[in-house]
């Protein structure tokens, strides 16, 4: 607040002022009064007024500067009203209850969007555990009852199923809760069961495998990063081009992190798009040619990572490859002695 | 033959559930529909209960703890819920396994065989095998022959055993690569090349030949009968 815009906003005032001292003066001049007089008069009129203007001044530069402070203070500025403490007067306490009435009705706003979501995504949790059993149902189905078609359908049940777990994390990526549950897990172990999911596609594929310092245990959700891993398995897959896939996982340990590298042979990802890859609905230039590509599994990953407190990083170069690699941090709290 | 109980709600997956089992050797019934209770599982008297925890009228895992309280039947939890939380809870409520769906039929096989065996301490399946000129110990890992035997590698003997399991009958590539896998070995189209060479070296050696033949485009084959070698 500045003394100078302040005065200029009262510039009315002042003329008003300046137009009833003039009168008054006027009327001195006509009862000839002495100099004196007037000049007082005058000097009366004006620093009653620039006093008055003053102390105003200065009471509303204290209030309005002690909001701004606990405004700047706040993390969530709408709680501002809470804030303000007792009004001095009536000025003061209409601010405070627009201010209020501003408040509440936005909390009103954002509840109504955040019970509407999460009415969403309990929906959204339910379809597809209910979904499940219907595919549960059609493999066994086809296991039952073998016919020409059986590897195919079982090909595409499979796909539906992927997806549907791809929709069950995307909800859960965003959950507010803690749903997740540390605990220690060989890696060894993750990389097998992730594998061994991916069986069909990947021996059809005629993968070569290597698994490399894979014998040490890492803290993590077993059932998020198997489905990290689905994800970057199913990528390399859908991105090889060669005649034979490469797959290797590699384990790193270093003293604060363990490393899971994933490197394949595919297309891998240009230059330029590397910084985008886990942006969602990125595709990049390759993923456009190849039109299963979602945008969704890399963006995930980042996301599931994210929440449980590891790293992800990609790098690449066009034509040879990808190399994934997953950051296990190990810091020495984390070891149970 | 182990009986099998399943307490599923949904009507098809349950029917596919008891084709499967049966197809597999097993005994299996389901609850009557509507009546998951203690008392119906009791009545009929599996060895193993296959339960899944979303039941109508009733919850799973309470009577999982029920059954816990009054008997020591191995019991796998079938559910949609792919969490650890809902693992763990089964756990501590008395469940052996845990199983989420969609499951993959074999895997489920491998999981009730498993716990079967470690419960009622089945005898392990036969484990020397007559395969016409020869015979397989897969405990041992040995090939014999009238002529001798010979040690196998883990590779060679899945692969020896995959082929025992289908005699006579034409053993996809990818099939055995499946099979291997299935026992964690990762192996790749040109090791299982070098593998059935090498294990067709072994049995020549001891004199057995050409009980593995190549059906190009198909596959291999085991011969077991005298006559058609």
């Amino acid at each position: 607040m500045r003394y100078g815009i302040y005065l200029r906003e009262r510039l009315g005032q002042l003329l008003f002022l300046s137009g009833v001292l003039a009168t008054i003066e006027i009327f001195l001049l006509t009862v000839r009064a002495s100099l004196a007089i007037g000049v007082y008069t005058a000097l009366c009129f004006y620093g009653s007024f620039f006093l008055l203007i003053g102390l105003e001044y200065r009471r509303k530069k204290v209030y309005l500067g002690t909001i701004r402070a606990s405004l700047d203070a706040l993390d969530k500025k709408y709680l501002l009203p809470e804030m303000m403490g007792y009004a001095e007067n009536q000025e003061q306490r209409i601010l405070k209850e627009i201010l209020q009435e501003l408040e509440k009705s936005m909390a009103d706003h954002v509840n109504y969007y955040k019970n509407t979501e999460q009415e969403y995504k309990e929906y959204i949790e339910l379809w597809i555990h209910e979904v499940k059993t219907p595919i549960a149902t059609g493999k066994l189905m086809l296991d039952n009852h073998p016919s020409h078609l059986g590897l195919q359908l079982q090909e595409e049940l499979e796909k539906i199923e992927d997806y549907t777990e791809q929709a069950l994390f995307y909800a859960r990526s965003s959950h507010v809760e803690k749903d997740y549950l540390i605990r220690a897990v060989s890696l060894k172990t993750l990389v097998t069961q992730a594998v061994t999911h991916n069986k069909r596609s990947l021996i059809a594929k005629k993968v070569s495998l290597t698994m490399e310092g894979l014998e040490t245990t890492v803290y993590t959700d077993e059932k998020w990063l198997a489905f990290i891993l689905n994800q970057l398995i199913s990528n390399s897959i859908k991105y090889s081009d060669k005649e034979k896939l490469k797959l290797s996982f590699t384990g790193v340990a270093g003293r604060e992190q363990i490393c899971l590298k994933i490197r394949d042979n595919g297309r891998g990802v240009k230059s330029a798009d590397l910084d985008r890859v886990f942006e969602k609905g990125f595709t990049g230039s390759l993923g456009r040619q190849a039109s299963q590509a979602t945008g969704l599994g890399l963006y995930l990953c980042k996301k599931l990572c994210g929440r449980l407190g590891h790293g992800i990083q990609i790098a690449s170069t066009e034509g040879e490859g990808c190399e994934v690699t997953l950051i296990f941090p190990r810091g020495s709290y984390a070891e149970v002695k | 033959m182990r009986k099998i109980v399943i307490a599923e709600d949904d009507e098809k997956l349950c029917r596919e559930l008891l084709t499967f089992l049966t197809n597999n050797g097993f005994q299996a019934e389901s609850l009557p529909p509507g009546d998951y209770s203690l008392k119906a599982i009791q009545k009929a008297q599996p060895e193993l209960l296959l339960l899944d925890l979303g039941l109508p009228g009733t919850d799973g895992l309470y009577l999982c703890r029920e059954l816990r309280k009054v008997s020591e039947i191995p019991v796998i939890v079938i559910t949609s819920q792919n969490t650890q939380m809902a693992e763990l809870m089964s756990m501590n409520q008395g469940a052996d396994d845990f199983v989420t769906k969609p499951f993959h039929p074999q895997i489920l096989l491998a999981r009730i065989e498993a716990i079967l065996k470690r419960v009622y301490r089945d005898p392990a399946p036969l484990e020397k095998q007559e395969l016409g000129l020869f015979s397989l110990d897969l405990g041992k890992a040995v090939v014999t022959s009238q002529t001798g035997s010979v040690e196998l590698t883990k590779n060679e003997l899945r692969i020896l055993d995959c082929l025992a399991r289908h005699k006579n009958q034409i053993v996809s590539r990818d099939d055995l690569i499946s099979h291997l896998w299935d026992s964690e070995l990762f192996v790749d189209d040109n090791t299982l090349t070098v593998n059935m060479t090498r294990l067709r070296g072994k049995l020549d050696a001891i004199g057995v030949q050409n009980v593995i033949q190549t059906k190009r485009g198909l596959g291999y084959v085991l011969l077991c009968d005298m006559e058609s070698i």
